[in-house]
């Protein structure tokens, strides 16, 4: 019996226990809207001056650059930018109630899935998109992975 | 590969709920097994041919383009 179990834990993949995916979800869900929102020009969102670990400056501000500087934070949409990644990476990343073998087939179909629609569409925008809209794309792109990996495995999992 | 799990169950009168819990995997599992969109790990068929009392060969058989 104790070797079949081992056997079993060998099929899936290690991660964290449930009770992950309920917190993940309380964070990565209103971080999401919000972080979808503050693209927008529905609210103003100020800039705060924060002492940053590095500074790379923009070429035509006259900032000082290097490490250990002052500079204007856009602090909101960097903190929903990184509550996206913390909810999104506890949610993607907690066990299911029932963790088996076929779930585990289902998470790396989900990422394998998202990883190739990612690709594609960076590489349309690689083709279509120049200038500096191109950057903040970029970004945005930046999340499109994981996001992606959670709502397919979801939707896999929920569909009948 | 084709499998009689869901007549097996039909004859034990058990839902897939019921045989997931027995087994010890997810709904969705079991479901997807019936469906024929997943083909179990060696592990698992065994599992449940021993639930079923029956050789792994009567419950799970290969098809013609297996």
């Amino acid at each position: 019996m104790n070797h079949q179990k081992k056997l079993i834990m060998n099929t899936t993949l290690q991660l964290l226990p449930n009770r992950f995916k309920k917190i993940g979800w309380m964070i990565f869900i209103p971080s999401l809207i919000l972080g979808v929102l503050s693209l927008t020009d529905i609210f103003n969102f100020p800039d705060i001056s924060l002492p940053v670990f590095y500074n790379s400056g923009f070429p035509l501000s006259n900032e000082d650059s290097g490490l250990f500087k002052n500079t204007e934070v856009a602090i909101f949409p960097n903190l929903f930018g990184i509550l996206i990644i913390i909810g999104g990476l506890l949610l993607g990343c907690s066990k299911e109630k029932i963790e088996d073998e076929y779930i585990s087939s289902l998470r790396l179909r989900s990422v394998f899935w998202s990883l190739i629609l990612t690709y594609s569409i960076v590489l349309i925008l690689f083709l279509t998109i120049f200038g500096t809209a191109f950057f903040t794309v970029m970004i945005i792109i930046i999340f499109l992975p994981l996001v992606l990996y959670i709502f397919r495995f979801n939707y896999l999992l929920l569909k009948k | 590969m084709k499998n009689t799990i869901k007549i097996e169950r039909a004859v034990k009168n058990i839902t897939q709920e019921d045989l997931a819990k027995i087994i010890g995997v997810s709904r969705q599992t079991i479901n997807a097994m019936e469906a024929g969109k997943y083909v179990p790990s060696t592990v698992l068929a065994l599992k449940i041919a021993k639930y079923f009392h029956k050789p792994v060969e009567n419950i799970f058989q290969l098809e013609g383009n297996d």
